[in-house]
């Protein structure tokens, strides 16, 4: 080979978290479930993790405990009539007709407001991953591409759920606290709504956690189908400059280029035209 | 340890990189190679411009031009034979080319046309040197070789000048071919040059560290 570039385990780990400081996406969707009408936007990146160079015969890189930071923004709105049951003060009204028509008791029914709750998701795992490095020809370059092997994301959804009922359980408690009369059914009425949300809140949080799951494997790097580049060696390498007529640009071309693990290192090897 | 020997990135260029390297300098600047007065072309894209050499006592402009055949570099450990009086050692490089120099001959110009007049001869020129590196800036740096040593046969008694017009010709000529270190390697990542330049297993080989 008549040229050859080695880069280090520390060296690789210096240009995978320069790419994965590019790597983010984000993502949004809305669906309704009974009367809960829940919109989300799911942000996610990815930093940290330490480069393990794997040599023959696996030649992989194995990046260990790489963080995955995500932030699924939830808005939840609902009309309190389709939940709780109509409440009326005194609960009978009692008309008496007349030839000037009906004369009732005065009785204050309630209209429930609709709500909506805001609320932000955190979500931060580390994952391991392993990718292989394949050369491709990118045109007028020479590419090192990492393509990550088959990996499993699992996100416990417990969070989300719990995130989801208390935020919920306050704002319809703050909502229903500032209306007079009802002090001793606060409780109840909270119960309801909680209770017409748990039966669906496990679709709303798997809803969510798809986003998030969708969001993460958007991320170039944690696609099974999208080759990342890591190196890209221009084809054409101007070894000294033109300087002025009769002086053109002295080149070398890269005819081929191969690359491998070896000794933890990440070796680059080529020939020349 | 292997190659990066405890730097974040290595990078070296075999003999046989180098001399595709000066290959393409004598395809793409040809003018480093060949030299001539005016009256040989000289001054042409292809073709250096050298003065003429007052011929003493005739008062007269010497034409002539000096072609250098295209140089071959061997790495250390040695491939390519070298006359007697050179050895190539660890972190060194031979050179070895060769030249064709004419003269326009004043006495056979007045009978005979001027191709006839060309009177020229071939030497073959051996020279080993070193690598050297040279900053530019805060960070870039030239690695460049240069000769130390050059060996020039039969040529007489005039070997001692020959051979120091000839590594002066050399080392001019590998001034003009050092490479600058800088930014990148190949477009491929940022470099900056900590190692080396150092001549071994056949290769010239760099160490360096990422941005």
């Amino acid at each position: 080979m008549d040229a050859t570039v080695a880069v280090s385990e520390s060296g690789v780990n210096q240009l995978v978290q320069d790419l994965l400081a590019s790597a983010h996406f984000s993502k949004s969707d809305s669906a309704s479930w009974g009367p809960f009408t829940v919109s989300y936007s799911v942000s996610a990146s990815v930093s940290g993790g330490t480069v393990e160079l794997v040599d023959t015969p696996v030649q992989l890189i194995r990046v260990h405990d790489f963080n995955v930071s995500a932030s699924a923004g939830v808005s939840l709105s609902f009309d309190l009539n389709n939940i709780l049951p109509q409440i009326c003060i005194p609960p009978v009204q009692i008309c008496i007709p007349t030839p000037f028509g009906d004369i009732c008791t005065p009785q204050f029914c309630i209209s429930w407001p609709s709500i909506t709750v805001p609320l932000t998701i955190p979500l931060s795992l580390n994952i391991s991953a392993d990718f292989g490095i394949q050369v491709r020809d990118g045109g007028s370059t020479w590419d090192i591409v990492l393509l990550i092997f088959p990996f499993s994301l699992v996100i416990d959804p417990t969070p989300t759920i719990n995130a989801i009922l208390t935020a919920v359980e306050n704002a319809v408690d703050g909502v229903l606290d500032g209306i007079p009369l009802i002090g001793p059914l606060i409780a109840d009425l909270v119960n309801l709504v909680i209770g017409a949300l748990q039966s669906v809140i496990s679709l709303i949080a798997s809803a969510i956690d798809a986003l998030i799951h969708e969001v993460i494997l958007l991320i170039d790097i944690f696609s099974p189908t999208i080759p990342v580049t890591l190196l890209s060696f221009d084809k054409t390498e101007v070894m000294i400059p033109a300087s002025g007529p009769g002086n053109p640009d002295v080149d070398l071309t890269l005819a081929s280029l191969t690359a491998q693990i070896a000794q933890h290192e990440l070796v680059a090897e080529t020939n020349f035209a | 340890m292997g190659l990066t020997n405890g730097f974040a990135a290595f990078a070296a260029i075999d003999e046989t990189g180098i001399n595709k390297f000066i290959r393409n300098v004598a395809l793409a600047r040809p003018h480093y190679l060949h030299f001539a007065t005016a009256g040989l072309g000289g001054g042409s894209p292809a073709i250096s411009l050298l003065p003429p050499l007052t011929v003493p006592g005739a008062g007269i402009g010497l034409q002539y031009e000096i072609a250098i055949e295209q140089p071959v570099v061997d790495f250390f450990p040695q491939n390519l034979p070298l006359p007697g009086g050179l050895t190539l050692g660890a972190n060194q490089f031979s050179i070895t080319t060769g030249a064709r120099i004419c003269v326009v001959c004043s006495d056979r110009l007045k009978s005979d046309q001027r191709g006839g007049a060309l009177v020229c001869g071939s030497i073959k020129v051996w020279g080993v040197g070193h690598p050297t590196s040279t900053p530019v800036g805060s960070t870039d740096k030239l690695i460049g070789l240069v000769v130390d040593a050059i060996v020039i046969k039969d040529v007489g008694g005039l070997e001692a000048i020959a051979e120091c017009v000839a590594k002066d010709t050399l080392n001019a000529l590998l001034l003009q071919l050092r490479y600058l270190v800088k930014k990148q390697v190949f477009g491929a990542f940022s470099f900056f040059l900590a190692a080396g330049p150092t001549i071994a297993d056949n290769e010239i080989k760099v160490w360096g560290n990422l941005s």
